[in-house]
């Protein structure tokens, strides 16, 4: 009976899920953020001998994996956070939830982009390189929404330091996309076996 | 309190013992040895700054630090004995050129070595990621007022976290008045509130 007890107190309460929504909202921005400056800058001849191409991809790969399991788990808390009621298919479905609609429908929309760029990258070979160039270009689309989903919903958005994390971000995204603009595309090609 | 450790420690000392390489054996136990001193210390702090349901909590956060813990700092020194020991040319995973070694071989030893390196930057960040997420839950729900304590938040709700009436700022302020029943929307009475909560947890 004890033991029922102590479980009873160990079991997570609803403060601890919007601690955890919280947090992982913040690191999946970082991470996303990552992602998005390795994807960005990927072209670019960032990479030397000891990083080489394929290491970098991996990188990105592994970091766009890593940040869509925190966002899983962010938006788990949401839903177990009975503080408000915020159905499961609200994740997916933009205006699914009555609590901050406009908001809730923006971190949605972030959410199925983002789910579509990943779908398409694991089953690159099966819906070949046009179908994933095009989605990947909505990572240019689905990044800013999700940090102003951020801004509007965050607990935490007004905050100093939560603030410069998120225009920190930004910044970070922001020059990472200049450079890849003002860069010329780079075409790879073999070197010539005569020279 | 502390009895999420022994349990975690234990964990990790079999991973340790059975399932890696004597160098990573080595590393994962004095990882863990230093997670465990380190989870003790945020035990003391945490008391000190969160509130009294948490105490309940502590040996699952202990149990998450160890474990991040123990993932950078292996990730980190497996990632430092790899760059040692490719730098003294030790290792079948060197990326330093052999003797007689032919081309084919050359490229499937140094794609060996970066792909060794990517797996300990791999563990690195999942290690750091757990950590960053562990701490800074703990931080957000010691620092936000009115969530330290069942009066406090009473005292804030609306500013912070209030999801009828009242509030600029926070979440439900903008579901204040007739809107606050609207369909989907639970609207906690004072006998069911958060606050609630805090005090039964305690």
């Amino acid at each position: 009976m004890r033991q029922m007890s102590l479980l009873a107190t160990a079991a997570p309460t609803a403060n601890w899920y919007w601690y955890f929504g919280r947090a992982t909202g913040l690191i999946a921005l970082v991470l996303l953020t990552a992602t998005i400056v390795l994807g960005v800058l990927g072209p670019l001849r960032i990479f030397s001998r000891r990083w080489p191409r394929f290491a970098i991809r991996t990188v990105h790969r592994d970091l766009a994996l890593l940040s869509m399991l925190v966002i899983v788990i962010h938006i788990v808390t949401t839903v177990l956070d009975g503080y408000v009621h915020i159905p499961l298919s609200a994740a997916v479905l933009p205006f699914g939830s009555s609590y901050r609609p406009v908001w809730m429908a923006l971190g949605a929309v972030a959410f199925d982009l983002l789910l579509a760029i990943i779908l398409t990258s694991l089953l690159r070979r099966q819906f070949g390189d046009r179908v994933w160039r095009f989605t990947h270009w909505f990572t240019y689309v689905s990044w800013p929404i999700a940090v102003a989903h951020g801004l509007g919903t965050g607990s935490d958005s007004t905050r100093v330091w939560a603030l410069v994390l998120t225009f920190g971000c930004c910044a970070i995204v922001a020059l990472a996309a200049f450079a890849r603009i003002q860069s010329r595309p780079i075409f790879y090609h073999r070197p010539h076996p005569t020279g | 309190v502390t009895c999420g450790l022994a349990p975690t420690n234990l964990f990790l000392q079999g991973i340790a013992v059975v399932g890696v390489p004597l160098v990573r054996r080595r590393v994962l136990a004095r990882a863990a040895q230093v997670g465990g001193d380190l989870a003790d210390r945020l035990d003391v702090c945490s008391m000190l700054v969160c509130h009294p349901s948490s105490v309940a909590l502590m040996p699952g956060i202990e149990a998450a630090v160890v474990f991040s813990t123990t993932s950078v700092l292996s990730g980190n020194s497996s990632w430092a004995v790899a760059r040692q020991r490719d730098r003294a040319g030790m290792s079948s995973q060197s990326s330093e050129p052999q003797d007689h070694e032919s081309p084919r071989a050359r490229v499937a030893r140094e794609r060996s070595a970066v792909r060794s390196r990517v797996a300990n930057l791999r563990l690195a960040i999942v290690g750091t990621v757990a950590a960053a997420t562990c701490g800074l839950a703990v931080f957000v729900g010691a620092t936000v007022p009115g969530s330290s304590s069942a009066s406090d938040r009473s005292a804030a709700s609306g500013a912070v976290r209030s999801p009828v009436g009242g509030g600029s700022h926070g979440r439900g302020a903008e579901l204040g008045g007739a809107s606050a029943h609207a369909p989907g929307v639970s609207a906690p009475s004072a006998s069911s509130g958060p606050s609630d909560v805090i005090s039964g947890g305690s």
